[in-house]
C-alpha cells in the first residue's frame, strides 16, 4: 500500500533546484522496552521551499518520525540525509537552520514571555526581531506577564514565535493550531504561509484535517508507524474521492434528496429531475480529506 | 580542528554564559534562592548562640551543607522544573550540547556556592566579628565540592519519575553517605578511623573545608581534591553524560 510521489513542482518551482532537505530511508524506531515499533520502515523526501504534511491519528508515529528528525530521540534504523548528509553526523550547526515547534507548551512558566525569548535568543547565532513577531501573533501587549499565567492559546502563539526566533531555513511544527482559536489560527496559518513564501520549508504533523488540506503541497498519511500513502491533498480527493451532486426537490407534499455521482448529470434522468420538479437547492459533493484518510488507512483520525 | 575552535568560541563566548545566567534567573523566579537564602540565614542566626570554638566546627558543617545536598536538590529542582515544562525539550533542539547544558548546570552550582560562601563569612563577620585567615583556602575547596555534588544532583534526578522521588534519592544519600562526613566535623568519627571513611565524598569534602578552620594533615587535603576531581571525571563521563541520552528519551518519549 506504501507509494510515495516526487516533491511537487510548487515546491521545485519556489526553489529552482529542487533540491532535498531530508531524504528518509526505511526509518524503524522502537521506545527503549517498548513492545510495538513506533516507526516501521517509513520512507519519504522533503523538498526545498514546501510544507510537507504528516497526518494520522494518536499514535501512529508522526510525533516520533519528527522527534527523529529533530535529533532528540538517535537509536534508530535506517537513513536520513539533511541536505545531503547523514543526520547522525551533523553537529550542533544543525540546530541554527531549524526550528521546532512543539505541540504541548514549552516555556518557563515563572518568566515573562519576552524573558523567555530573551534566553533562548541568546543560544543561536542569527536571531529574528522578537517584537514583530510577537506583535504579528497578538502577544506584544502580554510580553511582561508571566507565562504560567498565559491562556492555552497564548502558550501556544508563544510557541510558534520560539521556534522562529533563529530564522530557520526548515520548520518542524507539530499540531501548530491546536487550542488556537478561529481568529488565531488564521493568523498562524498566514504566518506559515508567508515562511514558505519566504523560502521556508516545513514539516507539520497534525491531525486536523483542515490545516493539512490548506497549508500542505504534499501529505503523508502514516498509521501504526507505516505510511499508507503520499501525495498532494489535491491528486488523493481526486483518486480516492467520490464525487456526488446531491438535488433537494419540493415533491407533492414533502421535500425529498437524490443523489447522483459527478458523472451522472448529463444523463435524461438528472435533467428530467430538474425539469420536472421544484429545486430546493443543488449541492456538488467532494471528498475530504478525511473521508479519503478513512478509505486509505481503514480508521479514524480521532481513533 | 576549526569546527572545534568554533565549537570552543560558540560556547565559551555566548551560550554557556547564557545558559548559567539562565539558570541563575530561574533560580530566582521560582524562588530556590530564597529558600536557599533563608535556610542559611537561620543557620547564621544559630551561630550566635556559638562560641568561636565551636565555630570552627559548625561554619565548614555549613558550608559542606550548603555545597553538597542543597545543590543537589536545586539542581535536581531545576531540571525537574525543565522537563516538567518541556523547556529541555527547546534547549536540546537549539544549538547547546549536552556537554554545555551539564557544565552550565555545575558552573551555577558552583557559583550559588561561592556566593553563599560570601554571604555566611560576611555575617559571621558583621555577627560575630570572627574572621577567617585562611579563607582563600575555602573557594576552590566549594568549587570542587559543589562541582561534585551538582553532577551528583543530575544523576540522581535522571531516573526520578517525580520530584517526590528526587527527595527521596537525596535523603539516601544523606543518611549512607554524606553523615558521616558531618560526624567527622564534629569529631563524632575518631581521628584513627577518618582515613577509612575518606572515600565517601562527603567526608573528602569535609576534610578539605575543615582545613580551612582547623589543622587537618595535609595529605588528606590533598587526597580530598585528586579524589572528587577524580570522581567529577569518572561520574560525568561514565555516569552522567551516557545517562543524559536516555533520559532525553523518557523525558521527551511519547
Amino acid at each position: 500500500m506504501s507509494e510515495t510521489t516526487e516533491p511537487n513542482a510548487r515546491a521545485v518551482r519556489a526553489n529552482g533546484a529542487g533540491s532535498l532537505v531530508f531524504r528518509v530511508d526505511g526509518l524503524r524506531y522502537r521506545y527503549p522496552h517498548a513492545n510495538d515499533v513506533a516507526v516501521d520502515g517509513v520512507s519519504f523526501d522533503l523538498a526545498d521551499g514546501e510544507i510537507f504534511g504528516f497526518l494520522g491519528p494518536s499514535g501512529a508515529g508522526k510525533s516520533t518520525t519528527q522527534k527523529i528528525l529533530i535529533g532528540l530521540l538517535r537509536d534508530y534504523q535506517g537513513r536520513i540525509e539533511y541536505r545531503g548528509h547523514d543526520l547522525r553526523g551533523l553537529g550542533r550547526d544543525f540546530y541554527e537552520e531549524i526550528g521546532v515547534d512543539f505541540e504541548v507548551p514549552v516555556a518557563f512558566s515563572k518568566l515573562t514571555a519576552l524573558e523567555n525569548l530573551s534566553f533562548f535568543t541568546k543560544l543561536y547565532r542569527h536571531t529574528a526581531d522578537v517584537e514583530p513577531l510577537l506583535r504579528q501573533v497578538g502577544l506584544w501587549p502580554d510580553k511582561d506577564t508571566k507565562v504560567g499565567e498565559y491562556s492555552k492559546g497564548m502558550k501556544v502563539r508563544l510557541n510558534f514565535v520560539r521556534a522562529l526566533l533563529n530564522r530557520p531555513t526548515t520548520l518542524f511544527l507539530d499540531e501548530p493550531t491546536s487550542g488556537l482559536d478561529p481568529v488565531n489560527s488564521r493568523i498562524v496559518k498566514d504566518m506559515i504561509a508567508d515562511y514558505r513564501s519566504d523560502g521556508g520549508t516545513v514539516f507539520l504533523t497534525s491531525h486536523i484535517m483542515s490545516d493539512i488540506d490548506e497549508l500542505c503541497d504534499r501529505v503523508a498519511f502514516i498509521s501504526r508507524g507505516r505510511i499508507a500513502v503520499i501525495d498532494t491533498p489535491h491528486n488523493l480527493k481526486l483518486r480516492y474521492g467520490k464525487r456526488t451532486v446531491t438535488v433537494e426537490y419540493a415533491d407533492s407534499t414533502e421535500t425529498e434528496v437524490e443523489t447522483f455521482p459527478m458523472e451522472a448529470i448529463r444523463t435524461p434522468e438528472f435533467h428530467r429531475l430538474l425539469d420536472t420538479t421544484d429545486i430546493v437547492s443543488i449541492h456538488s459533493g467532494e471528498t475530504t480529506l478525511e473521508d479519503v484518510f478513512i478509505h486509505v488507512v481503514g480508521e479514524r483520525l480521532d481513533g | 580542528m576549526s569546527s572545534f575552535t568554533s565549537w570552543v568560541n560558540a560556547s565559551m563566548g555566548r551560550r554557556l554564559p547564557a545558559l548559567v545566567v539562565g539558570d541563575w534567573q530561574r533560580f530566582r523566579r521560582y524562588h530556590l534562592l530564597a529558600a536557599n537564602l533563608l535556610l542559611l540565614t537561620v543557620w547564621v542566626l544559630a551561630t550566635l548562640a556559638l562560641t568561636n570554638d565551636q565555630l570552627r566546627q559548625f561554619i565548614p558543617f555549613v558550608l559542606l551543607m550548603d555545597s553538597t545536598v542543597m545543590n543537589m536538590g536545586l539542581i535536581g529542582t531545576a531540571i525537574f522544573y525543565e522537563k516538567q515544562e518541556h523547556t529541555i525539550d527547546a534547549i536540546l533542539t537549539s544549538p547547546v550540547g549536552p556537554d554545555e547544558y551539564l557544565c552550565a548546570k555545575a558552573l551555577t552550582a558552583m557559583l550559588n556556592s561561592l556566593v553563599n560562601l560570601v554571604f555566611i563569612t560576611a555575617a559571621i563577620w558583621l555577627l560575630k566579628g570572627a574572621t577567617l585567615s585562611r579563607w582563600v583556602d575555602l573557594p576552590p575547596a566549594i568549587i570542587v565540592v559543589a562541582g561534585l555534588h551538582a553532577l551528583v544532583g543530575i544523576a540522581l534526578t535522571y531516573g526520578a519519575k517525580d520530584f517526590t522521588a528526587v527527595m527521596l534519592r537525596s535523603i539516601v544519600y544523606m543518611f549512607v553517605i554524606w553523615f558521616p562526613g558531618v560526624f567527622t566535623l564534629f569529631g563524632l568519627i575518631p581521628d584513627t578511623v577518618v582515613p577509612y571513611l575518606l572515600v565517601l565524598p562527603p567526608v573528602s569534602a569535609a576534610r578539605m573545608l575543615a582545613a580551612a578552620f582547623s589543622p587537618v594533615p595535609s595529605w588528606q587535603v590533598a587526597f580530598g581534591y585528586a579524589y572528587l576531581l577524580l570522581l567529577c571525571a569518572v561520574l560525568y563521563a561514565g555516569v552522567v553524560k551516557p545517562g543524559f541520552h536516555r533520559y532525553v528519551v523518557r523525558a521527551v518519549g511519547v
